[in-house]
């Protein structure tokens, strides 16, 4: 009496993302990005407790909280002008790294290698979409054993976290002015042997099994190029000094746009909203002075994302824009290849080798028994910015305060940049524009597509 | 898995503000009010992705409780094996933002992880926006709740065959 059962993915739901495409003459001719739910953190943040806003932003991203509470630490710490002591910032840089390590070596083989790693043909990877599979037979026997040793590397980068970080996904150690945890001698330890081990995979193992799988498919440093244009605000301060324009980090600020590396000036970013479902008299506003006034049904807007830009123009972020900023020579040395789905695959596995070798460095750097935090106060009035990178991108937190509650918070993610709509004057969003030319061979199956978006890891 | 540890995890799965979509949830909040020995573990896994499998490693024995899609009427209870499903696709989310229970399972097969386990289903009425379940699905949850209550009772009875210096299971209502 067995009766099959069909189980659809029912909604589970956190920002989810829709994606459309036009294909003529089997390439991809116009696309659009849609973010189909409306957050509204900065409505719920309204009258708040200034220090509930590194506690409710996390709950932005399922994947990347950590991220959310440092920008909202850091946006704190700037409007409470806290000072964070070195153990302080090191353990918050060594608590990212781990969010680092883990989510680009899970995007990359949970998410990304099974569209180019074919599994043996034995349940539970059989059926599956016959797909574009080149990977000689040793290599591709290769990646498969890597995908399963992958989740227990990222298991042990989770751990690792835990040590200053506590817990995952709810983290409530990073405070302004630093962190709660403590650091000894025997957590450092304990942080190094994870870390060593994690190394070990990251150098010889993921790296090599990204530059292998690229060698394959080559056509990939060639698809997917987009606007070429970049941005990054830079992640992991290495100095306690103050540093407003973001160059004493481990990976620095900078912008690259019509060929040209330029400065950054946060006061250049504006958000446009004309295709978005927000009040129209609310577009073109810098975030600090952003306003989140939802207008569902808006005529002509198809998503609930809004449209960043960087002196007008649709910049991309993530480890791509970082490498490219940063001129890291195996991903510049690329040129025009990197912007491309190999070359965001590639700069995130060079990003995650960089990442992972600076925090054994900065493990010896922390003072066992010095404090990690300096008490501070919440202000009357004060406004506050939080400039961070998320594993996949740029994020930015604005705060008001005023008689010592939250006026107004602004956020702006990593995939609001790369996944947004058009903006007001009709420019597409960076993944649309890296959509357009995609060719796509078998439209019930457009694999080529779903490789372009994946590689954003919106 | 023969070396683990006799235990048992329950682990709910859901969304708590699209009604229905959380009746996993709201199973293991009853569940929870029953006094199990410790070696039954009742989890509101939520929303949470590929961390689950973390826990499902753990175990010797699974149940999850979920929303199931059975094209049936509403209410209908379903009680099946991963075994059971079919089209298992490797992970297709476009996003690690979309890893759901499906590709945990998935991933816990492959790695060899994924201890027996039984999933209990309803088919849901109402999946809109809200903290409450339909009436309909509100009214059945309790049948669902003692199905699976009598599943734990008897792996505890079978467990504790095996092992008979424990102490007994006390009263758990």
């Amino acid at each position: 009496m067995s009766k099959k059962v069909v189980i659809d993915p029912v909604t589970r739901i956190e920002g989810h993302l829709k994606i459309e495409v036009n294909v003529d003459g089997g390439k991809v001719v116009d696309a659009w990005s849609s973010g189909t739910l409306f957050r509204g953190f900065e409505i719920i943040l309204q009258g708040r407790d200034p220090r509930d806003a590194q506690h409710i932003t996390q709950r932005i991203c399922g994947v990347c909280p950590i991220a959310h509470s440092m920008a909202s630490a850091r946006c704190l710490d700037d409007a409470f002008k806290a000072e964070v002591p070195t153990n302080g910032r090191i353990t918050r840089n060594l608590i990212q790294g781990a969010n680092y390590i883990q989510s680009h070596i899970l995007h990359f083989y949970t998410l990304a290698a099974l569209d180019y790693v074919k599994g043996p043909d034995v349940p539970p990877f059989v059926p599956r979409y016959e797909g574009d599979y080149r990977l000689p037979p040793e290599v591709n026997k290769k990646a498969v054993e890597h995908y399963l040793e992958a989740l227990n590397m990222r298991r042990k980068a989770q751990e690792m976290l835990a040590i200053y970080g506590a817990k995952m996904p709810h983290i409530t150690v990073i405070i302004p002015g630093g962190i709660t945890e403590k650091v000894t001698k025997e957590s450092i330890d304990h942080f190094r042997s994870y870390l060593k081990e994690l190394i070990d995979f990251i150098d010889n193992v993921y790296v090599p099994d990204v530059v292998a799988i690229g060698e394959v498919y080559k056509d990939y440093y060639d698809i997917g190029r987009g606007y070429q244009n970049a941005l990054a605000y830079g992640i992991f301060p290495l100095t306690d000094e103050p540093d407003p324009t973001g160059q004493k980090m481990l990976i620095k600020r900078g912008a690259y746009a019509n060929g040209k590396f330029i400065p950054v000036d946060p006061a250049k970013i504006t958000e446009d909203v004309k295709y978005s479902w927000y009040r129209n008299d609310t577009s073109g506003l810098n975030p600090a002075e952003g306003k989140t006034e939802p207008q569902p049904r808006k005529a002509g807007a198809y998503s609930w994302i809004k449209a960043p830009r960087y002196e007008g123009l649709p910049m991309e972020v993530g480890p791509l824009a970082r490498m490219w900023v940063n001129r890291v020579p195996e991903v510049f040395g690329l040129g025009e290849k990197a912007f491309s789905t190999m070359g965001r695959h590639l700069a995130r596995a060079i990003e995650c080798r960089m990442v992972a070798h600076a925090m054994m460095e900065w493990l010896d750097q922390l003072r066992p028994g010095e404090p990690t935090m300096k008490p501070c106060e919440v202000p009357r009035e004060a406004r506050g910015m939080g400039l961070w990178e998320a594993p996949r991108g740029a994020i930015g937190h604005w705060i008001e305060i005023k008689d010592y509650r939250i006026r107004n918070y602004q956020v702006v993610s990593a995939t609001i940049w790369n996944a947004s709509p058009r903006d007001d004057k009709g420019q597409r969003g960076p993944i649309e524009q890296a959509l357009v030319g995609t060719p796509v061979k078998d439209l019930e199956n457009p694999i080529e597509v779903v490789r372009v978006i994946r590689s954003f890891d919106p | 898995m023969e070396e683990r540890e006799p235990k048992l995890t329950v682990l709910g799965i859901g969304n708590l503000l699209l009604q229905d979509e959380g009746l996993g949830i709201h199973a293991v909040r009853e569940l929870q009010k029953f006094s199990y020995p410790p070696s039954v573990e009742i989890l509101d896994g939520g929303t949470a992705g590929i961390d689950l499998l973390y826990y499902i490693e753990d175990s010797s024995r699974l149940i999850i409780i979920d929303a199931v899609n059975g094209q049936a009427p509403p209410g209908t209870i379903f009680k099946f094996s991963p075994d059971e499903l079919d089209d298992y696709v490797p992970v297709a989310a476009l996003s690690s933002h979309s890893v759901g229970i499906l590709e945990v399972i998935y991933l816990a097969k492959v790695t060899g992880v994924l201890p027996p386990t039984t999933i209990f289903g309803m088919q849901p009425a109402r999946m809109a926006w809200g903290m409450e379940l339909s009436p309909l699905v509100k009214k059945r949850l309790p049948r669902l709740v003692s199905l699976v209550d009598a599943e734990i009772r008897e792996w505890l009875e079978r467990s504790l065959g095996n092992n008979t210096r424990r102490e007994g299971v006390a009263d758990s209502r």
